[in-house]
């Protein structure tokens, strides 16, 4: 979800998708490193993102972005998130 | 998305070619592990060796000698039999095949159908006109050609699909490809 929620805002290379998601949790939430790439490449097998070559910064990279699908998939899993922190709140808000 | 800066060669001297050769030599050790086609083999090695590079930059923007940033990548990417795994675990679930090589296994299927729907249009059309064309005996074996040729790539088109997920459904689709050429006989027998 994290990753689909990254590439959300744009698509990315992988290093920058990492990145990404290290400031946007104030480095609190890193994939592991070598993770990320059998993440991204599940991910593009499951069609939730493409990619494609491109140059960025003079060098030759493999570019994600998302799908349709992915798009879909990201709102459903959005939605079960929301679901899973609303009843661990109520659970927790009635501790006095 | 914020570009990643390139700092290469900025800062402080860079011993390249001992750096270089790390990298190279850590990208051709998970490589070496992959079990995957030749071109995802050297995707995956471009990814990490880029990985690699922007990793080791964004060290020395925090202070790290060249050398030292390359070794902190090395490590923060992990052991290379681990990387290597991951990869052929993702393999192991799902088919990387794409495009026609992904769909050949209908091919054949397909083709029956079409060919049986030709077949058995023929022989009504002819019997509508009278002619000796039509028999019913063969009519029956071109529709029980057309619905053993729909069931199998019924059959085909799922587990292709089914294979995007689990690799082993491959063989299903091409079991039920090779199981077309006997309907095909069909009209040859008795």
């Amino acid at each position: 979800m994290l990753l689909l929620a990254v590439l959300a805002a744009g698509p990315g290379h992988g290093y920058a998708v990492g990145a990404e998601l290290r400031r946007k949790s104030e480095g609190h939430l890193a994939v592991v490193e070598g993770s990320l790439y059998p993440a991204l490449h599940r991910l593009e097998t499951a069609g939730l993102v493409e990619s494609s070559t491109q140059k960025v910064d003079g060098r030759s990279r493999r570019v994600y972005q998302l799908t349709a699908d992915g798009k879909t998939a990201l709102k459903e899993e959005l939605d079960q998130w929301s679901q899973f922190k609303m009843c661990v709140d109520r659970v927790v808000n009635e501790i006095p | 998305m914020e570009p990643v800066q390139d700092v290469r060669g900025q800062g402080c001297e860079r011993d390249s070619m001992t750096d270089d050769d790390k990298i190279r030599g850590y990208v051709r050790d998970v490589r070496s592990e992959l079990q995957l086609p030749r071109s995802e083999k050297r995707r995956v090695a471009e990814e990490l060796a880029n990985h690699l590079d922007d990793s080791a930059d964004r060290h020395m923007r925090s202070g790290h000698t060249r050398k030292e940033a390359v070794d902190v990548a090395i490590a923060e990417l992990g052991d290379p039999s681990d990387v290597a795994s991951e990869f052929n675990d993702e393999t192991s679930r799902g088919s990387h095949v794409k495009g026609i090589p992904k769909w050949l296994p209908l091919a054949l299927p397909t083709f029956q159908l079409l060919l049986g729907g030709i077949l058995l249009a023929w022989s009504l059309i002819g019997d509508l006109a009278g002619s000796t064309r039509g028999n019913r005996t063969i009519q029956g074996q071109y529709l029980l050609l057309v619905i053993a040729a729909a069931i199998l790539s019924y059959g085909v088109f799922s587990s292709v699909r089914h294979a995007e997920k689990d690799s082993s459904w491959r063989w299903v689709a091409w079991f039920c490809s090779v199981l077309a050429i006997l309907p095909g006989l069909l009209p040859f027998i008795g």
